[in-house]
């Protein structure tokens, strides 16, 4: 495959063949000479050929083999002659990660951290078949959900109207119709509102060790020692379902369109066709299931958190610093190059939305610094917050990374941590972890992932993002 | 009829051979237990009905493979393997049939990793000189 250098970050993959655009994608030179030979720069490549497609085929620095879409892909598609597709969104809806902030010092967590770490691993369900027991909804509640996302948490008293104004969009994708969510779907999120899930997703107890803008850190309400929680989940077995029967939909549909496709997981309709339309009301009502997952799961954490300290939850100030959608697609607003709106439905699959400072859709408090931009490490190194730029806003569709990515498979990790034993090795370092499985310990072992550092130093020197804060991890839970 | 695990970065997959279709089908089914959890010698003493149409056989077996995976999240039912006849008509292929395994027991199958989804990446049914074989990626 042909790769062009632009620039120090970035690189191009020129356009040939049926590809309608160039594919771009933010690596520095060592990220690249490891990318060469990988499937995911032929993912970048395939997304090229999607009609519609604006500017070019995306990456960000995480960039890794998905399905269909590279993980880290960006792709924004003209709202009359592009397409939706499910695979660009992926099967996890609204996969995301929300930020607690609380006033506690991490020495004062220190004496309490193995109950308060114990204690969180047994409110928040976790792993394989783990079902929440005191959550389980009929079916006009959970209707309920996915028209309101988190507000339907809100207002049955499950945290504050202030939270909302400190999610993406608010916590809720308008135009959800939960019709078209199938009875399947909803007999699977029945009793999974409110648990974490599997695989990579956790709750992580956490300090602020490093700030590197101490104006946005104060906006954002983090301090040196601070102890923050982040919790990373999406839309569970509801939005896998609506997924599911969307693809199935699609595959047809593409052949309907007369799509021609390099991969059929990349199928996809006309945004403006019933089945596009359709796609993103199903996948709008299985987001705001997300969202309010994310709110269930702040609950519960503000429970524990008050049990531990024993303290009240306004004395420890526990409260959302933000929510970041990191599997989704929707339409925004941005400024073409000739200074006139234009819109677009971006589809965002393993990337965050990265507003600039003075956007009316940041939070009024972080609109001098940015929208907040959450990116969480592996489990034994760290995690980090960064905001949003203008650079960002006309280059990138308003997109960054999301995470690290992953070094090794499933299957090299678990052969890496044979004979280990990783749980005193996590302690050593100083983070207690539980977790429903073993075998979760070692896929999900720091070095199953790259240094996360790099992919934000790479953000950082394209423009496309600015760090203000690192995170350390205390302990983990996961699935 | 074996299967065999495939290295993808992110997600898991599996490769499976069969000298028949449904022996494929089967085998397939059992590959994807085994990456939800430790098999441990698990019996079919549970039966899961399956009817179910698609225009190819690919299609066919994500559409079986996706079910199964329901029955896992709703009813905790771990699958072993299959007994299944699988046929070519006119509309398309139907596959029939009853899939085996056993009530999921986390402390009798250790829980490895929850598969999201069966998906179309690289998807395929083949059939060669030996028999059938398929490839199949899990969204984890």
């Amino acid at each position: 495959m042909k790769i062009q250098k632009i620039d120090e970050t970035r690189w191009r993959i020129p356009r040939e063949g049926r590809m309608r655009v160039d594919g771009v994608v933010y690596a520095s030179e060592v990220m690249m000479a490891g990318l060469r030979s990988d499937p995911s720069l032929q993912q970048v490549a395939n997304v090229a050929h999607l009609p519609g497609i604006l500017d070019a085929s995306l990456a960000m620095p995480d960039i890794h083999w998905g399905y269909g879409f590279p993980i880290g892909g960006v792709a924004a598609m003209d709202p009359d002659d592009g397409v939706i597709s499910p695979g660009g969104v992926g099967y996890d809806i609204n996969c995301g990660v929300r930020l607690l902030r609380t006033d506690l010092d991490r020495a004062e967590v220190t004496p309490v951290l193995r109950d308060l770490v114990t204690r969180l691993y047994q409110r928040i369900p976790t792993g394989v078949g783990r079902g929440q027991k005191n959550l389980r909804l009929g079916q006009t509640e959970l209707r309920r959900v996915l028209r309101d996302g988190a507000a339907w948490a809100v207002a049955e008293g499950m945290g504050t109207a202030r939270d909302l104004d400190f999610l993406e969009e608010r916590g809720v994708i308008d135009g959800a119709d939960p019709d078209l969510v199938s009875d399947r779907a909803y007999e699977r999120g029945r009793h999974q509102l409110g648990t974490l899930g599997s695989g990579n997703h956790f709750g992580e107890l956490q300090y602020v060790d490093e700030i590197y803008d101490p104006v946005a850190a104060r906006a954002l309400g983090l301090f040196e020692n601070g102890v923050t929680f982040t919790i990373h989940c999406g839309s569970r077995g509801l939005g896998h379902q609506v997924c599911t029967d969307f693809l199935k939909t699609m595959v047809r549909a593409a052949g309907r369109y007369g799509i021609d496709l390099p991969d059929r997981q990349l199928c996809c309709a006309p945004l403006r066709s019933p089945e596009g339309r359709q796609y993103l009301a199903a996948m709008a009502a299985a987001a705001n299931f997300a969202f309010a997952n994310r709110q269930v799961i702040t609950d519960l954490v503000r429970e524990t958190f008050c049990e531990v300290m024993a303290a009240g939850p306004k004395e420890l100030a526990i409260e959302v610093v933000y929510d970041v959608c990191h599997n989704i697609a929707k339409f925004e607003e941005f400024e073409g190059e000739d200074g006139r709106p234009r819109r677009a439905c971006v589809h965002r699959k393993g990337a965050t939305r990265a507003y600039p400072p003075g956007h009316p859709k940041t939070p009024e408090p972080y609109r001098a610094c940015g929208q907040p931009v959450l990116i969480p490490g592996d489990m034994g190194r760290y995690s980090y917050v960064l905001v949003g730029t203008e650079k960002a806003y006309r280059q990138t569709f308003g997109s960054t990374c999301h995470g690290a990515g992953r070094r090794l498979s499933r299957k090299q990790a678990k052969r890496e941590a044979r004979g280990r034993r990783l749980l005193d090795e996590m302690e050593k370092r100083g983070v207690i972890v539980m977790a429903a499985g073993m075998s979760t310990i070692a896929e999900e072992m720091p070095e199953a992932y790259k240094d996360v550092a790099e992919v934000v130093d790479v953000v950082e020197a394209a423009g496309i993002s600015r760090k203000v804060a690192r995170l350390r991890p205390l302990g983990v839970i996961k699935g | 009829m074996t299967y065999h695990f495939l290295e993808h970065t992110a997600d898991a997959g599996i490769e499976v051979r069969a000298k028949t279709l449904p022996g494929l089908f089967s085998e397939a089914l059992r590959g994807m237990s085994d990456v939800i959890a430790e098999l441990n010698r698990a019996q079919g003493r549970l039966e899961r009905r399956f009817e179910l149409a698609a225009d190819a056989p690919d299609l066919l077996l994500l559409d079986f493979l996706s079910d199964a995976l329901v029955h896992f999240e709703l009813d905790q039912e771990l699958f072993v393997g299959a007994e299944l006849e699988i046929s070519e008509g006119e509309r398309g292929w139907t596959l029939s049939g009853v899939g085996l395994g056993e009530r999921f027991d986390p402390r009798r199958h250790p829980p490895k990793v929850m598969i999201k989804a069966v998906t179309y990446h690289q998807l395929c049914v083949e059939r060669d000189a030996e028999g059938w074989r398929a490839r199949i990626i899990f969204d984890i």
